[in-house]
């Protein structure tokens, strides 16, 4: 058994499955820090995958393609925002209603301008390149896994220091917690909170839909009907798992994407595949007992959780 | 907290003619109003005629086997708003009607094709059962919050696609129908199918049940103390607690209730509406999620989601029909029902009255931090 994960091919299954749920992840997690409860990741992972093929079958450019995805999540989070930021309606519903338009109107234009149910694939479709550091690639065991990546892989992993560091050593970070944890003291020293959460959901917005368009664009070039399968709502609770900390996130993102590449893999070995679908999710509750008996105090000094709500 | 105190006292002061005057008028006409702009510009820039895609829509909901179908579907859209209103009423968020529906539907399923006896009796059986798997399931989420401090908000979600692998690989490779094209079990035996009524050509009896189902609760929540402890801890949990409430006993009682209803849905949507089990059917149908987005229209109002159960079982009737006629998608029918929602959440509305309460949510568990209520005060 080990000597099947400790293998180049099995680290970067393992790493593939991770850059969407991490890219939506770090965005959810700025969108928590700001004090609103991000439950559309699903829908703009969604949108983002279907945007981003939509517009490279259209144009022949990923990076249109990629932009296009990006547009498209930012869009579907904005829905959000007006709603749970100037409008103070439940984050909750409002997210699930966002979720199920998405999916809605995916599949709706997916037949409306393809012509085409369930799933689209066409060579038009220009997928995006894995990016070869030259050296670095070629370092044993972990080169082809960690440099050899789409761009948005990389964007992916250096979000992870980026975001610690705006948000533990810059003033916008400061005033995006502030924001999160106190909303009534930030306003009176001048810092507007809406502003704040309009840019942390539309950003979350983004680096979703940007996890979308790896999905669609990277990790299979084709969309599929629902094809996000619960990877935003796995983002969203690595965000509550890692108490929203850039590196705790990574970490949880990190477990998940483990336990879908070991899936895939017993799959291999003939484990039925109705079973190891499942096996994320499992992985995900047990980690969230484990983690909220054992280490309980140590997530609460790695961070403090950051309000929920209003 | 000053907002809580002035809506209270509107309400009061307000005869409920009037507040449904004004709801029915202002945020509900305005959602139904406002999403239909939306749509008709969907419609519009995606190439097709408005006028004819709506009156498609409209006249497949209401004419021929139309109002059949509507009434129909919107017994498990209806079922599942209830699965989802009555814990959501104390403040739980059962995210977890799907998987409850999904392992309802199985062993309802699996009942009423092999278990011995009069066909009438294994029917009931077979929903009981379902009702009592939903119920197990929810009750596992329950533990889980009560024991390990899991929020039920995370695990009901998750637990829904593991209600689903759970089904698939049962389905697979022990009570499937090895024949069959697609993983699917066998189809329920006519005679122990549900019922129907000689009214509009064929209604089940699950409507009536539904119905019956729907005044209890409302008589329930009006005229019974548990009725009212359930909204007082949804209002407000740590007041419930000081007031001598088991919270947390209570909260999991009301969430495995709503695990029962859903999973008495799933069952009865086999062998009651779909008549052989799928895999993947009861999950594609996204009733559990439909009738989430209803409960959310009002929550503690049981008529009222009955109602919104049928207009939206309406939408999605209509647009399979439009489908039919014109050959635009049905996901229409989704996307109208986002558009309606998320509008009457944001009270986009047209006509706004200055005294309007803003009513708040009842205080959900969306925080890892918060605990079946005051106990952690």
């Amino acid at each position: 058994m080990l000597d099947q994960i400790l293998t180049e091919a099995f680290l970067e299954a393992v790493i593939r499955a991770m850059i969407p749920i991490l890219l939506a992840a770090m965005g959810g997690l700025i969108a928590e820090r700001s004090g609103v409860f991000q439950i559309s990741l699903e829908g703009s992972i969604l949108a983002g995958a279907f945007g981003a093929v939509a517009a490279s079958y259209a144009t022949g450019s990923s990076l249109v393609g990629v932009l296009a995805g990006g547009l498209a999540g930012i869009l579907i989070s904005l829905i959000l925002a007006f709603g749970a930021v100037s409008r103070k309606a439940d984050p909750i519903v409002l997210g699930i209603a966002i979720n199920l338009f998405a999916l809605g109107f995916t599949g709706f234009l997916l037949t409306q301008i393809f012509d085409i149910r369930g799933s689209f694939s066409d060579p038009a479709i220009v997928g995006l390149p894995d990016w070869r550091i030259p050296g670095l690639s070629s370092i044993p065991g972990v080169g082809s896994a960690f440099f050899e990546l789409t761009a948005l892989g990389y964007i992916a992993f250096l979000s992870v220091p980026v975001l610690w560091f705006v948000l533990f050593r810059t003033t916008v970070g400061l005033r995006l917690r502030g924001v999160g944890e106190h909303p009534t003291a930030a306003r009176t020293l001048g810092v507007s909170v809406v502003r704040y959460r309009y840019g942390a959901v539309g950003f979350s917005g983004l680096m979703a839909g940007l996890g979308g368009a790896q999905l669609s664009l990277s990790n299979v070039v084709l969309f599929t009907d629902g094809m996000s399968a619960g990877r935003g709502w796995i983002a969203i609770v690595g965000v509550m798992l890692g108490r929203a900390h850039p590196v705790a996130v990574l970490g949880v993102v990190g477990l998940f994407g483990f336990s879908e590449a070991y899936g895939f893999r017993l799959q291999g070995n003939g484990l039925p595949s109705q079973i190891t679908d499942a096996l994320p999710f499992a992985v995900t509750i047990v980690a969230l007992a484990v983690s909220r008996k054992r280490f309980a105090k140590l997530l609460n000094l790695a961070a403090t959780p950051p309000e929920v709500g209003e | 907290m000053s907002e809580h105190t002035i809506s209270v006292r509107t309400t009061q002061l307000e005869p409920v003619w009037v507040r449904i005057v004004r709801v029915v008028g202002g945020r509900v006409s305005s959602a139904i109003l406002i999403s239909l702009l939306l749509g008709v510009a969907v419609v519009a820039f995606s190439g097709s005629g408005p006028i004819e895609v709506f009156s498609a829509l409209l006249t497949g909901a209401v004419t021929e086997s139309g109002p059949r179908n509507t009434l129909a579907r919107a017994v498990p859209i209806g079922g599942m708003a209830l699965a989802f209103s009555i814990p959501y009423r104390a403040g739980v968020v059962n995210l977890g009607g799907q998987g409850q529906m999904v392992l309802g539907g199985l062993v309802g399923s699996i009942v009423a094709i092999y278990a011995p006896g009069p066909d009438p009796l294994v029917l009931v059986v077979a929903i009981v059962a379902g009702a009592a798997t939903g119920a197990a399931w929810a009750a596992l989420a329950a533990l889980g919050q009560w024991k390990l401090m899991l929020p039920i908000l995370i695990t009901t979600l998750l637990s829904n696609y593991i209600a689903d692998a759970i089904s698939g690989y049962l389905i697979r490779y022990h009570v499937g129908d090895p024949g069959a094209s697609a993983i699917a079990m066998k189809p329920i035996p006519l005679d122990r199918r549900v019922p129907t009524l000689p009214i509009l050509g064929g209604v089940t009896v699950s409507v009536v049940v539904l119905v019956i189902v729907v005044i209890v609760i409302s008589i329930h929540d009006r005229r019974r103390v548990a009725g009212y402890e359930s909204l007082m801890t949804g209002y407000n949990p740590s007041f419930a607690w000081y007031g001598g409430l088991a919270v947390d006993r209570q909260r999991s009682t009301l969430l495995i209730v709503g695990g029962a209803i859903g999973g008495a849905v799933g069952a009865n949507l086999i062998v009651g509406q779909l008549f052989v089990n799928i895999h993947g059917d009861i999950t594609g149908t996204a009733f559990a999620w439909t009738g989430l987005m209803v409960a959310l229209i009002a929550p503690r109002n049981p008529i009222a989601i009955a109602i919104a159960a049928l207009g939206f079982a309406g939408l999605q009737v209509g647009g399979l029909a439009m489908q039919r006629e014109t050959g635009v998608p049905g996901s229409l029918a989704l996307v109208l029902q986002g558009i309606i929602i998320v509008v009457f959440m944001t009270r986009l509305v047209f006509v706004r009255s200055t005294w309007a309460p803003r009513r708040r949510a009842p205080n959900a568990d969306t925080t890892l931090g918060t605990i079946g209520g005051g106990k952690d005060a």
